[in-house]
């Protein structure tokens, strides 16, 4: 088969996996070889879906024994089909690495006969590069559940990045749509790979010149919205996952249908981007604002509010710890404030030990006031309290409401969906929607 | 009626240049209203003055610099100075004033209306080279690779260690159309020189190879049920489309 419908076979069978970062490693260039890593990543195109196109994401084969019916390269599924020599592969990954178009590889595969087979093709190709070509570029690659440990620590010394695609938020839901793979096959490699990295560490701070075992860490997973679980069990099973295994980075994928299955949404579902959305955001708050999943979602509120991003509904739901003192809070209070982030939060520590800041030093420094503005106390301003209804609307995300000409985008939120298709036009469902989800939030002020 | 501070002074583009209009200024207590680059002024009712190069003044300030308030404040102002940002002499010109004034702790007042503008600066200049490291395309021209970038600000020093520690082996011509310059890098050596044209040969067949199976691959990656052309644009901003392959036709 031609070079060109391979890479397009595999490519196609590839994008639905969420990875496509290069970072977390950090790794000069030595003047010979090919290739570096520079620990915050770098994108090298844009998709037309908006994403980050950082590494040339293929499979190495699309062909699979297994029948995991979310997934378009399920064995039932007629599907063209194709696998790279690892010659190939090594050698488009190189030309291409030469160009710039990439950061590196992202490697993963269907199961080809068996999974430590498909394990052993892989490793091939990261052999190739790693030995041969002296590629010093970023490479990720997963694992194959179910693959023996020793290939997976082989694996785990030429690649940068390992991840186990968890898959599905829950055991019940992958018995029921993923029968072939066991949460078991998932959760073993991964605490083997937490293992390994840990002992790397302290291998690294004996002797320098240690093999590295996947420098970048461990990532994985998961699809959202092709089963029952509720976001706050996904929020949980995150933060659990950063916790025991010390992921880097907890992937979420809105449902894309692919199947007509009675075990899965409808074909002509949307896919719920919103939630998805909303997902990350939450887990921006686990990583870098110190919230826990149980402060962003409690045992009565199961699913992260549409409207309005998780941490801005955390301030709404807890008015009583503001206004915060910009001038003498601490570093975490400040992380608490909607429309300061991480960045201006550690500006204002700095700033403010020059002289008290007032509100055009905290425009400034990058704060954005319209939302600060009902939350803050600083020099010359006191946030007045009782503004509710102008407060939910300064902090209602735009973007849940978007209608462009005429039309619900698809991130819209899925009540407005609802009412469009009830025959209402876009735009009246829209001030509906919100005019609604404005009472609501006001109530619970 | 003109003050005696409604002056424009008028220098010659050098980073020396410029530290001799901070010499002048601050010898003449003077605040001028701009500072422009001789070549480049228009007519102006304003009066204008024009600062004269010298190299030892120039060096008193340099020195200056970081021993009165510190290298954060010197890397700050070589990095603004190779934006193109409006009127980024000005603005160096005051942060450097506000530093006499207050010393170290000049790169710490981020909320200063002096300095949050010098920061935003230096910002956009790290940011372009960030992302030019990502858009930037080479073609294969015979085992010599080549490249063209339009970018806003000066960004070819910055880019130059990445690349050449990158590409170690390789040799490359980076060529920035904008700013009518070029790195140029081989056996180990890198060097950035004025070049006001440079015209890519054409492409080999095995080059256009490349270019098509990247376009297809570009092409095939993305999923058409979440397509999202504002968040494409959003990161990818327009400007440098015309640079990479698989975004010309979409221009
Ligand atoms: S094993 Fe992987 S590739 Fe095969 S059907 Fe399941 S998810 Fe798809």
């Amino acid at each position: 088969m031609e070079l060109m419908r391979k890479l397009e076979i595999l490519a196609d069978s590839a994008k639905y996996d969420v990875a496509c970062t290069s970072s977390g490693a950090d790794r000069k260039g030595n003047g010979t070889d090919l290739g570096s890593c520079s620990a915050s990543g770098i994108c090298h195109a844009f998709s037309a879906d908006g994403r980050c196109i950082s590494l040339l994401k293929v499979l190495l084969s699309n062909v699979c024994i297994y029948d995991c019916s979310y997934c378009i390269n399920r064995k039932s599924n007629d599907l063209p089909r194709a696998a790279f020599t690892p010659r190939e592969l090594a050698d488009l990954t190189i030309e291409f690495y030469r160009r710039n178009y990439i950061e590196g590889l992202f490697l993963s595969s269907a199961v080809l006969r068996d999974p430590d087979y498909t394990m052993e093709q892989m490793i091939r190709v990261l052999e190739l590069l790693r030995g041969e070509y002296r590629f010093r570029g970023y490479i990720h690659a997963k694992t194959i559940p179910g693959a023996d440990p020793l290939l997976v620590q082989k694996m785990g010394l030429l690649a940068d990045r390992l991840s186990v695609n968890i898959e599905l938020p829950s055991e019940q839901s992958l018995k029921l749509l993923a029968p072939d793979k066991g949460k078991t096959a998932i959760l073993r490699p991964m605490k083997q790979i937490a293992g390994a990295v840990l002992q790397n560490k302290q291998e690294l701070v004996q002797y320098r010149h240690a093999p590295r075992f996947a420098p970048a860490g461990q990532s994985t997973q998961m699809i959202v919205g092709a089963s029952p679980e509720t976001d706050r069990h996904i929020v949980q099973l995150a933060e659990g996952l950063y916790q025991k295994y010390s992921l880097k980075r907890v992937f979420f994928s809105a449902y894309i249908p692919v199947a007509q299955d009675s075990r899965l949404p409808a074909l002509d579902t949307p896919p719920p981007l919103l939630r998805e959305h909303r997902l990350y955001q939450a887990d921006w708050l686990l990583r870098f604002y110190r919230f826990s999943a149980q402060e962003i979602l409690d045992e009565d509120t199961p699913n992260l509010n549409p409207y309005v991003d998780p941490k801005c509904n955390w301030a709404i739901h807890h008015m009583e710890r503001f206004p915060v003192d910009v001038n003498k809070a601490d570093y975490a209070d400040l992380l608490r404030i909607p429309g300061v982030g991480p960045k201006s939060a550690k500006r204002i520590v700095t700033a403010r030990k020059s002289g008290a800041l007032d509100l055009d030093a905290l425009k400034r420094i990058g704060v954005v006031l319209k939302r600060a503005q009902y939350f803050i106390q600083c020099k010359g301003y006191h946030c007045t309290g009782n503004a509710g209804e102008q407060v939910v609307r300064a902090l209602l995300d735009p973007a849940a409401f978007s209608v462009g000409n005429e039309q619900l985008s698809f991130f819209a939120a899925p009540d407005l969906h609802r009412l469009v298709q009830q025959g209402t036009t876009a735009i009246k469902a829209a001030q509906e929607v919100q005019e609604e989800a404005v009472r609501c939030l006001v109530k619970t002020m | 009626m003109l003050g005696k501070n409604d002056v424009i002074y008028l220098y010659d583009g050098s980073m020396e240049g410029l530290l001799c209009c901070v010499f002048t200024a601050v010898a003449e207590k003077e605040m001028p209203v701009d500072i422009w680059v001789e070549e480049e002024a228009s007519p102006t009712l304003f009066d204008t003055k024009a600062i004269y190069t010298d190299p030892q003044r120039a060096k008193r300030v340099a020195v200056s610099i970081p021993k009165k308030m510190g290298e954060c404040a010197k890397e700050l102002v070589e990095h603004v100075f190779f934006t193109s940002v409006e009127q980024k002499e000005l603005k160096i010109l005051r942060f450097l004033l506000l530093g006499y004034q207050h010393g170290t702790s000049v790169c710490k007042m981020l909320g200063h209306p002096d300095v949050a503008p010098m920061i935003d600066a230096e910002k956009a200049l790290l940011n372009e080279t960030h992302l030019l490291k990502g858009f930037l395309r080479f073609s294969d021209y015979g085992g010599t690779l080549g490249a063209v970038i339009g970018p806003k600000h000066y960004v070819l020093p910055f880019l130059a260690h990445h690349f050449c520690t990158r590409f170690g082996k390789e040799t490359f011509m980076i060529w920035d159309k904008t700013h009518k310059a070029a790195l140029y890098w081989k056996d180990g050596k890198a060097e950035i020189f004025d070049m006001q044209q440079f015209t890519p040969p054409n492409p080999s067949a095995g080059e256009q190879q490349y270019r098509a199976l990247w376009k297809r691959f570009y092409n095939t990656i993305a999923i058409s049920e979440r397509e999202n052309l504002n968040c494409r644009r959003t990161h990818c901003p327009k400007r440098y489309w015309a640079y990479m392959h698989e975004m010309q036709d979409l221009l």
